[in-house]
């Protein structure tokens, strides 16, 4: 079919030009978060590693009343201990999501989204206890639904007086969520059965496999500024594991505090 | 109250996927000694390399010491056990980690110690040898061989250091290359160190890595190359390699890749071997290991993990020593000067 290479960038380009035509907003976002965490990779260790967690993450929000769209790029970590053995997971990603507003009224100030995530991660982990075994490199692909739940809350301006004194409380706007984010396929390069790269560091000889779960909700609240910007205060719990089709079982979780501002662009 | 529902609904929702997390993921295993017992064994049954020419009933091994281990045994003795288990394969590679002990198979016992440092200064190199990077050369014979002792492949050395030592020794007959009771290093060494002795491009050794539980399930052997050095500098004269009992692990290596070399040649006991690369982990009471989980061979596929056999056999001989020889030099210039 001659025309077939442009309808391909055509519909690559059609949404950007819809989200383009919707007056969004635009915002820059900058997110930090600590927590606990915790990693077992069987192939070295049947020992659950538990310590602290923490990230940092960055990119470009895209809000209307009809669709998000992000781009982010992070880091994060989790650090154990058992014994005096120290074990490190770093991980370095990007995150691609679109969701679109559901027609579901459940009521003015409430919105329902739903869509599709892209993940794609880049993962060390480093013990030096573990000889040869001491430094590893995973990869990981998910393609996740994602659900969002959002209502946005107007606390009136209000005055009253308390000990003789005159408080004024602002107009103030928040807005508490919930994310879930449902892995629909995952894409899973892991360390083959001798677990050690070979001498010339062969990153890329891996098992690939489909398969394991990577679960990850959100729960936090959103404070709207005058400005425009945004502050959340949010709690994130991020579960995973690389399942049966993997050599060897690697399995990790997180609960982080996490404080992100969104710098209005538009 | 239909948002206070809604808002009740998210928050259980939350507080529901949480608790998920101890239900799906994996039991973490008993810190017994028998657990660790079984533990250690079966990883070493799954992933060691070398039980084709080690003659050692695994299966047998495990029948003796499931009989002697039980969970009231103190972190003393299951070491101990675990120890002994772990030195029925009889390879330097194997080692148990706890915080208060460091099991080890000792290579070079199996041999003579076949060199006296203080000997071979007293007698042969002077007070005023050199030094340059981490050999220590001087002429010896009459100014007629050259003498480098490398006393472990983990010392970096750079090419500014070769071409200062071939410069040199252009003009020597020949070189030893003393390897006695050098315990190994970094691999990437091995090839450095040749690049400069030939001109040879070409495999000098190819490697197997364990694919599967079985004893004898590896990947296909893949072949490991070494390229001539670009330095104008190469020795191309006869190179004694001294080596012994203590010539272990990349030492070993080393060893094994002369034999595709023509001016390179064995002089001394057979080398403790360790070709494989030692691959580590950790036991459920939080001790670590390691052990082979590669098998080195020759190109044409001959396994010397029991250690390469020199082209010329010599030990140290009290005799000789008394009258101020070290026999296998001795051997070595006999040899070079002889050609």
């Amino acid at each position: 079919m001659k025309n077939k290479p442009i309808l391909i960038l055509l519909s690559m380009i059609l949404p950007l030009l819809i989200l383009a035509g919707q007056n969004p907003d635009k915002f820059l976002y900058m997110n930090t978060a600590m927590g606990y965490g915790h990693v077992k990779d069987s192939g070295t260790s049947p020992l659950r590693y538990h310590g602290l967690s923490g990230g940092a993450n960055s990119g470009y929000i895209h809000h209307s009343s009809t669709h998000n769209f992000e781009i982010l790029g992070s880091v994060s970590s989790i650090s154990g201990l058992v014994q005096e053995h120290i074990l490190n997971y770093l991980s370095t990603a990007m995150d691609f999501s679109y969701t679109h507003s559901l027609p579901v009224n459940l009521s003015d100030n409430t919105q329902l989204n739903a869509g599709a995530e892209l993940y794609t991660s880049m993962n060390f982990l480093i013990n030096p206890s573990y000889q040869n075994a001491a430094f590893n490199l995973d990869f990981l692909i998910k393609l996740a639904l994602r659900a969002e739940i959002q209502h946005k809350i107007t606390i009136q301006a209000q005055t009253f007086h308390l000990a003789g004194i005159k408080f004024n409380i602002k107009e103030q706007s928040y807005s508490p969520f919930c994310r879930i984010d449902i892995p629909v396929l995952i894409f899973n390069g892991r360390p083959k059965y001798a677990y050690v790269s070979d001498s010339d560091l062969d990153f890329f000889n891996r098992h690939y496999f489909l398969g394991g779960f990577d679960l990850k909700t959100q729960l936090g609240i959103k404070k709207h500024l005058k400005n425009g910007n945004l502050m959340e205060l949010s709690y994130i719990w991020r579960m995973g594991s690389t399942g049966k089709r993997d050599i060897y079982l690697f399995e990790h979780g997180s609960h982080d505090l996490a404080f992100s501002l969104y710098f209005k662009l538009n | 109250m239909k948002k206070l529902q809604l808002f009740i609904l998210t928050i259980s929702m939350g507080v529901f996927f949480t608790s998920c997390e101890l239900a799906v993921f994996s039991a973490d295993p008993a810190e017994t000694p028998t657990a660790t017992f079984e533990y250690l064994w079966n990883m070493v049954d799954r992933q060691y390399a070398y039980f084709d020419v080690k003659n050692v009933d695994w299966d047998n091994i495990h029948q003796i010491y499931a009989s002697i281990i039980h969970d009231d045994m103190s972190d003393d003795t299951l070491f101990y056990h675990l120890a002994r288990m772990l030195n029925t394969l009889k390879d330097g590679h194997v080692n148990l980690f706890s915080d208060f002990n460091v099991s080890r198979f000792n290579i070079s016992g199996l041999g003579p110690q076949n060199i006296n440092w203080r000997f071979l200064k007293d007698n042969y190199l002077g007070d005023d040898y050199y030094i340059t990077g981490p050999f220590s050369h001087d002429f010896i014979a009459n100014d007629q061989i050259a003498y480098l002792r490398y006393a472990s492949f983990s010392d970096l050395f750079s090419s500014a250091d070769m071409e200062y030592i071939f410069n040199r020794y252009k003009d020597s007959q020949g070189m030893i290359l003393d390897l006695r009771q050098n315990g190994g290093g970094y691999m990437m060494n091995i090839f450095e160190l040749l690049s400069y002795f030939s001109f040879y491009d070409g495999p000098i050794y190819t490697t197997c890595i364990k694919s599967g539980p079985g004893h004898e399930e590896f990947t296909e052997p893949e072949n490991n190359y070494i390229q001539a050095a670009d330095s104008n500098l190469h020795y191309q004269k006869p190179i004694a390699v001294l080596i012994d009992r203590g010539s272990y692990s990349a030492t070993s290596m080393f060893a094994l890749s002369t034999l595709e070399l023509d001016n390179l040649f064995l002089v001394g006991d057979t080398t403790g071997g360790g070709l494989g690369m030692p691959n580590g982990g950790q036991l459920p009471n939080g001790w670590t290991y390691r052990f082979s989980i590669t098998r080195t061979l020759t190109p044409d596929g001959i396994n010397y993990e029991n250690g390469i056999p020199p082209d010329y056999y010599a030990v140290l001989d009290s005799t000789d020593m008394q009258q101020g020889f070290d026999t296998v030099i001795e051997k070595a210039l006999d040899i070079l000067l002889n050609r």
